[in-house]
């Protein structure tokens, strides 16, 4: 015979299966997340990822353990130093979404696929398209702000105006550049030595230096695009603040860069990547 | 004992659950109104000055900090809130302007609600950047490298002066155990500075100059109510309210204990049960057990038994 407290016993345990079975599927259904996808998401995280992201996501994997992972001397002397990301912040420089969104998963898997040049992030385009998505699922587990907040509606980019590049568009570009002040930073010459270059710092108060559009390469990619979402998005957690509001004009933005492209010594080169052009007026 | 266990998981599960549906509207019949004022009776402490080297045309050579701004010993700039309410009123859906003027920001220290929107503007002819930086409570435990004000959660440039910019306030940015003040930073303007707290509930205020709050229609009950400023950081104070009475106040900053945080030293058992067994009359028992320091202070373990 059974006493009381065993039947309540059982009555805890079956309650207690009840709600972890609700909890769970809840969970898993409202977030989408297919728990083997999790697993293997995992699985590549720790074979490809951990050796600079860590274990924990912080950015202090094995080659963590050396302070900075890569050095690079910056052509007027200055040194470079930066980890590598650390997703337990939540917060992410490469998006196609507004300043304080989340990125979208597209905005993850061009990170993961492409690699970040300039930095030691390399490009993961050989592995299967089905890893990468499981570890961008992976990737989110490390900060608590997923569960909180969906990822915002990206920010497209309008089909690219044939005159983006032109000397007229590039001297309309200008006259944003330093009416936007652009140059406090970048520099008048784009060599990202301006007045206000020196002081930036990221969320842990190191050190961050504006982009010497001299140097050519972007972290986003080499395209006119990309130099358009930069400036548009921000780079969260860095010293990059987004133009969204105080350049809303289309065209404008383009003016602009075309001047940046200008800067870098682009702009006979930029059909590379072009997903097609749009002629004036239209 | 395993009964014991089930009973206690399964509670923690039923608490886990009401605490995640968060912040509840419910109509509030008789409510109570708090009528504070915040005061230091110590002596003030000195009000520092901050020397600028950015744009000093525009913004002179020196600001005061605005640290400790008390007349009459009334303090300004106090937020004061009542920790973990459930339900109650609905939550106001308002702008919180953080408006940059003459190089500092305005107000320097203010409170949101989720739901609402930061209201950024530039009153200024130059440029000026905007971070606002959520503090990040359960990072600290995840990662291995600290943050220094928070994590980012928008970064806005201000170039021309009068640019207003909205921002919406989401759940996420709410003042929580996991996460903490937001504070508004500037890459361009260093020394820029400024403090807001989000909350998914509307029980919330800011002292004045005079040093006053209001609270009202406050469901009746014993709430812990929470105190903060900038320089005499996070203090609490056990408060009851009656139905439909006008309580008031005065809470000297002074007196008060600070608040448990989790950087206050606090203790863990590394294990959850300790058995030292069955003792006869006469007899003795030694064990050994951990303790871990969660906190950042120093522990010092003064008595265990019987406390």
């Amino acid at each position: 015979m059974k006493t009381p407290f065993q039947n309540q016993a059982i009555y805890s345990v079956l309650l207690l299966t009840v709600f972890s079975l609700a909890a769970f599927n809840e969970s898993a259904s409202a977030q989408g997340i297919d728990a083997r996808k999790l697993k293997r998401g995992r699985e590549v995280y720790e074979h490809y990822c951990v050796v600079c992201h860590g274990k924990n996501g912080d950015g202090k994997g094995h080659l963590g353990l050396v302070r900075y992972t890569i050095q690079r001397f910056h052509k007027r002397g200055l040194l470079w130093y930066f980890l590598p990301a650390d997703f337990t912040l939540g917060v992410f420089k490469l998006r196609s979404t507004p300043t304080g969104c989340l990125p979208t998963d597209e905005d993850l898997m061009r990170t993961v696929t492409m690699g970040i040049p300039r930095s030691g992030m390399p490009s993961h385009k050989v592995l299967p398209e089905e890893d990468r998505r499981a570890v961008v699922e992976y990737i989110k587990t490390f900060s608590e702000r997923w569960q909180e907040e969906e990822p915002c509606d990206s920010i497209s980019v309008p089909r690219r105006y044939a005159w983006v590049g032109s000397d007229t568009s590039a001297e309309k570009g200008k006259k944003l550049y330093i009416k936007l002040k652009c140059w406090e930073c970048h520099g008048y010459t784009g060599e990202g030595n301006g007045p206000k270059a020196d002081r930036l710092v990221d969320d842990r108060g190191n050190k961050v230096i504006p982009l010497d559009f001299t140097t050519g390469l972007l972290k986003r990619g080499l395209t006119p695009e990309s130099l358009y979402l930069t400036f548009t998005t921000g780079f969260d957690g860095s010293g990059m603040p987004s133009y969204e509001d105080s350049l809303p004009d289309v065209q404008m933005r383009w003016h602009l860069v075309s001047y940046v492209l200008k800067l870098m010594g682009r702009t006979k080169s930029i059909t590379i990547g072009s997903e097609g052009t749009l002629h004036a007026g239209e | 004992m395993r009964l014991l266990n089930w009973v206690l998981s399964l509670t923690f599960l039923l608490l886990f659950f009401s605490l995640a549906n968060g912040y509840e509207t419910v109509a509030v019949k008789n409510g109570a109104t708090l009528k504070g004022t915040v005061v230091f009776t110590g002596t003030i402490p000195p009000q520092g000055k901050i020397s600028i080297d950015r744009d000093v045309d525009y913004c002179g050579k020196e600001l005061k900090t605005d640290k400790f701004i008390i007349s009459d010993h009334r303090v300004k700039n106090v937020v004061v809130w009542i920790e973990g309410i459930g339900k109650g009123k609905a939550v106001p859906k308002k702008d919180v302007p953080i408006i940059i003027k003459k190089c500092r920001v305005e107000p320097l220290v203010n409170i949101g609600f989720v739901g609402g929107n930061f209201l950024l503007r530039n009153d200024d002819d130059i440029l000026h950047t905007l971070q606002l930086k959520l503090w990040l409570e359960y990072q600290r435990h995840v990662s291995a490298r600290p943050l220094k004000y928070g994590a980012t959660i928008y970064n806005v440039a201000l170039p021309v002066k009068g640019l207003e910019v909205r921002k919406p306030i989401k759940r996420y940015h709410r003042f929580s155990k996991d996460t903490g003040v937001i504070r508004i930073t500037s890459n361009t303007h260093t020394w820029i500075r400024g403090y807001i707290f989000v909350f998914d509930h509307p029980y919330a205020a800011v002292t004045d100059e005079k040093g006053t709050f209001v609270i009202t229609d406050l469901p009746p009950g014993e709430y812990t109510l929470k105190i903060w400023h900038e320089g005499f950081g996070l203090k609490e104070k056990r408060i009851s309210v009656k139905p439909g009475e006008t309580k008031e106040i005065e809470i000297d900053l002074k007196d008060l204990k600070k608040a448990e945080t989790a950087a206050s030293p606090s203790v863990r058992f590394l294990a959850t049960r300790y058995d030292f067994g069955t003792i006869k009359k006469g007899e003795s028992v030694t064990h050994e057990f951990a303790l871990l320091n969660k906190g950042k202070g120093t522990l010092r373990i003064v008595e265990l038994i019987p406390a």
